[in-house]
């Protein structure tokens, strides 16, 4: 083989790269913190919120950010999105003295040292707890997100769900990880 | 090298830059994150380059988190040859089943000042001071991640961690449930395998595990083989339950059996040159237990307490045979007090016994010892500003039957002007105690035979280490830190580290009494030495490490590390000057790796790394070894969901290379060769 097929050749494995890596992107590859914004605000779709939790029919849903993590900043991108017939509006905390108007309130792992403190405070909350710190739901959090060799997956505490006066739909309890076997059944 | 005709470079250009043009198409075509359904999302691939750089944002410390993906791309199949990818860490690799593993300096085969934890039981082994590596181990694919923390730990890990702290924390059971099969086979790796269950038990998840191995020899220059042939079993266990609300409990155990070949330069008057080339046999055998339960009290804080046992036994026949039991029981307690105050307070007890019986060339007195060592330790994170700057003050209280009692203060500064960058800066004391062997043990170190350099008599002189009559003092070090964290861009983040070490009392040892014997023959001269802690050094270094991903499936992490070691003896006695000399030359001054991560379909990944050291040691000196530049490939396939085959080739650019010469317990000098193996992944 002379070196002038060898190049012809090398151009073809470039292409056959090419062809293969855009067929994988086109089935889409978001950023850690992009797919985690999302898990966060599909979850409040599947999740019953008592009346109180609201001041009123049309209030916003809110979702609030706690802790160092750019899952804060990619939850901003779905501001005003409708779900459950509200606008979703984000806000990010300083302190968890903050999180009482919350309905949705993520913990990045950053707090993870001080998780079940911070799970204290908003206890018995009609608030939606979700992390994607190590064995968050261990702690006592609602919903933790999980990271499974490529893919994110979650695990829910359904204990923690009815402490917080929510109701969470079977179709949520069927895809989490730690639940695979229910049934919809109580 | 054969230089590249520029045909084959033009043509190697047309193929990047058709592969550019493709991957920036590829990159226009974002993913839209808004609308995607829970059920997509779960199937949705993420990209990892943020979450090492997220997790690491808040450390005041110079920490690199090498991941359980980082491990299995790496291709790497021992924690010794994983521990590379850290910035700052010196791999140097004997033999086939021997390590040379340092952090910041003053490596050697036991390199004596990194702490290593694995599960939060200390794998320092008190004999020689450091980890004898070739007897740990676990199976990789449980590893979750290994932290590696440079620079002094000892305000909160307690003595030992002088240069550095590793952490290496395997994966909870409900994380590795399943069946898990692991086989392959290959030149140097020549065949090896585990297998892991993991299964459900009451209100919690288990796994249980073993795997093995047999590893090929490595070469010596001339092409002899090694006789570092090395094979090993392991099987070990996990349990993860949750007792009550809030309370959690981990049990884990495991058992090793280890068998080792060495060949080592006996001293012998009666030889030629002095020494005699003697293969050796090392078995290790061993065992643990570890039980940590963690819980919430009433006031909401938080409680730990861990308790484990452990037995090894360490044998050479010829030499000496250890064994060792220790028992550790560590408690904490972590409270918020106040807004400001994230406190952390500790008791800590160990004891480790041991039984040594020796015979040949070393020799233990007394032959059974025991160590007691009594710890407190309180850390305060204090926040000035809140998520602005932080204040960490830190002590231990160490107190044990030998060297008495230490502080080990520590005080560090973290300011996060943004949310994109953070400043962090360091200063502690941590003190490195005697080992056993360094207290207790008389070795022959050489023999010069008659006319040799330095020996201008008719009688061999053995230079001999014997115990000496006073007490040996700790090592200390003064180390100032400083550190700088920025994300540039959402997929490019820079870590960087700066450190400044001053070392007092590095033990060496001196010239004392000399003495002729008749016996054994031939008439003979005996040089003893006695250790002394006459040895004082400095270090200063840098350390950067990028994570970069410029396209969704391309990652790549470029590390550099620079080092100056200067050591001094301060007794000017010949021994200890000679000491500082090896020193001097243990560890290279420039590192650099580049790792290259390619996802190049959802079932191919094709991985890259590069690594270059600089030299050590001054060409003519005996410890020298040249620069080297070594790279490693990985392919991996996986036809099924639940199978992947990959091949990987190792030290792909030479076909064997030099690491690292032996000061302690000199041996042949090794090189380690080219290897390729192939590997089949089976989840079921």
């Amino acid at each position: 083989m002379n070196s002038q097929t060898r190049c012809w050749l090398a151009v073809l494995l470039a292409f056959a790269a090419i062809v293969t890596t855009s067929r994988s992107l086109s089935q889409g590859t978001l950023t850690e913190a992009q797919a985690k914004a999302a898990f966060v605000v599909n979850f409040a779709r599947y999740i019953e919120w008592p009346e109180r939790a609201f001041t009123n029919r049309t209030a916003p849903l809110l979702i609030c950010a706690l802790g160092r993590s750019v899952v804060g900043n990619a939850l901003e991108a779905h501001e005003g999105r409708q779900v459950q017939g509200r606008p979703v509006a984000v806000r990010q905390l300083l302190g968890i003295d903050e999180a009482r108007p919350c309905q949705v309130l993520f913990i990045a792992d950053s707090e993870e040292r001080r998780m079940s403190q911070l799970l204290r405070v908003v206890a018995a909350q009609p608030i939606l707890t979700v992390s994607d710190a190590d064995a968050f739901i261990d702690s006592g959090g609602a919903i933790g997100l999980v990271r499974a060799d490529q893919r994110l997956q979650f695990e829910v505490n359904r204990q923690a769900i009815e402490q917080a006066q929510l109701k969470a739909s079977s179709n949520l309890l069927k895809l989490a990880r730690n639940l695979a076997d229910f049934k919809g059944s109580h | 090298m054969i230089p590249l005709p520029s045909r084959l470079i033009r043509c190697f250009s047309l193929a990047f830059a058709v592969g550019l043009m493709g991957s920036v198409s590829a990159e226009s075509l974002p993913p839209e994150p808004l609308d995607i359904s829970l059920e997509d999302l779960l199937r949705v691939e993420v990209t990892s380059a943020s979450r090492k750089s997220e997790r690491l944002h808040d450390v005041a410390a110079a920490v690199y988190v090498i991941s359980r993906e980082d491990i299995e791309r790496s291709g790497a199949t021992s924690i010794p040859e994983a521990l590379r990818m850290a910035p700052g860490v010196d791999v140097a690799r004997l033999a086939n089943n021997r390590w040379a593993v340092s952090v910041r300096g003053f490596n050697n085969r036991f390199g004596n000042k990194l702490l290593v934890l694995m599960d939060g039981r200390s794998i320092y082994s008190p004999l020689f001071s450091g980890v004898v590596w070739e007897n740990e181990d676990t199976l990789l694919e449980d590893i979750d991640r290994i932290e590696v923390i440079r620079g002094p730990g000892a305000a909160m890990w307690g003595a030992n961690a002088v240069n550095g702290v590793i952490n290496i924390i395997t994966r909870r059971s409900r994380d590795t449930q399943g069946n898990l099969l692991v086989a392959g086979a290959g030149s140097e790796e020549r065949a090896f395998t585990s297998f892991r269950h993991g299964g459900q038990a009451g209100d919690g998840h288990y796994r249980v595990w073993g795997k093995a191995f047999d590893r090929d020899e490595a070469v010596t220059g001339d092409g002899r083989s090694g006789n570092d042939y090395w094979r090993a079993g392991r099987v070990g266990f996990r349990g993860d339950w949750s007792v009550a609300s809030g309370q959690r409990v981990m049990l884990s155990g495991q058992a090793y059996s280890n068998d080792t070949g060495d060949r080592w330069q006996v001293p012998d008057i009666t030889a030629a040159k002095g020494v005699r080339l003697t293969d050796m046999k090392q078995t290790g055998k061993g065992a643990h237990l570890l039980g940590r339960s963690e819980w919430t009290l009433n006031d909401g804080s938080e409680a730990a307490l861990q308790a484990y046992v452990d037995y090894s036994q360490l044998e050479v026949p010829g030499a000496f045979k250890e064994e060792r039991t220790t028992i550790d029981m560590d408690f904490q307690h972590r409270l918020l007090l106040g807004e400001r105050h994230d406190v952390l307070w500790g008791l800590g007890y160990r004891y480790s016994g041991d039984r040594i019986d020796s015979a040949g060339i070393i020799s233990f007195q007394p032959d059974s010892r025991s160590f007691n060592l009594a710890s407190a330790f309180v850390h305060d994170d204090i926040t000035l500003l809140p998520n602005t700057l932080r204040m960490i003050l830190g002590v231990r209280f160490e107190t044990n039957n030998f060297t008495g009692y230490q502080p080990l203060p520590n005080a560090r500064l973290m300011w996060t002007p943004s949310e994109t960058q953070s400043v962090w800066g360091s200063v502690a004391r941590a003190v490195r105690t005697p080992s056993r062997g360094e207290l207790d043990a008389a070795i022959d170190l050489s023999v010069l035979p008659p006319g040799a350099p330095g020996n201008p008599s008719p009688f061999p002189i053995l230079t001999r280490n014997v115990r000496g009559n006073d007490s040996l003092e700790n090592e200390t070090v003064l180390a100032y830190e400083l550190g700088y964290r920025q994300r540039l861009a959402s997929n490019l983040s820079l870590d960087v580290a700066a450190f400044y070490n001053q070392y007092s009392d590095l033990r060496s040892a001196m010239l004392a009494a000399r003495s002729f014997e008749f016996a054994p023959p031939p008439p003979h001269i005996v040089q003893t030495t006695t250790p002394d802690n006459s040895i004082e050094a400095h270090t200063h270094g840098v350390e950067i490490a990028v994570d970069w991903s410029p396209l969704s499936w391309w990652r790549i992490q470029p590390i550099y590390s620079y080092l100056s070691l200067t050591s001094s003896s301060t007794s000017g006695d010949p021994v200890s000057v000679a000491n500082a000399q090896i020193f001097n030359s243990s560890d290279p001054q420039h590192q650099w790796s580049l790792r290259s991560s390619m996802s190049l379909t959802d079932r191919q990944q094709f991985d890259l790394w590069l690594r270059y050291v600089s030299k050590l040691g001054d060409r003519n000196s005996q410890f020298s070894i040249p620069a080297y530049t070594t790279l490693d490939l990985r392919y991996a396939w996986r036809p099924t969901r639940d199978l992947e085959l990959s091949l990987v080739g190792q030290n792909l650019l030479d076909s064997q290379h030099p690491e690292f010469v032996p000061s302690l317990l000199p041996g042949e000098s090794l090189e380690i060769q080219r290897g390729v193996y192939v590997k089949a992944k089976w989840q079921f």
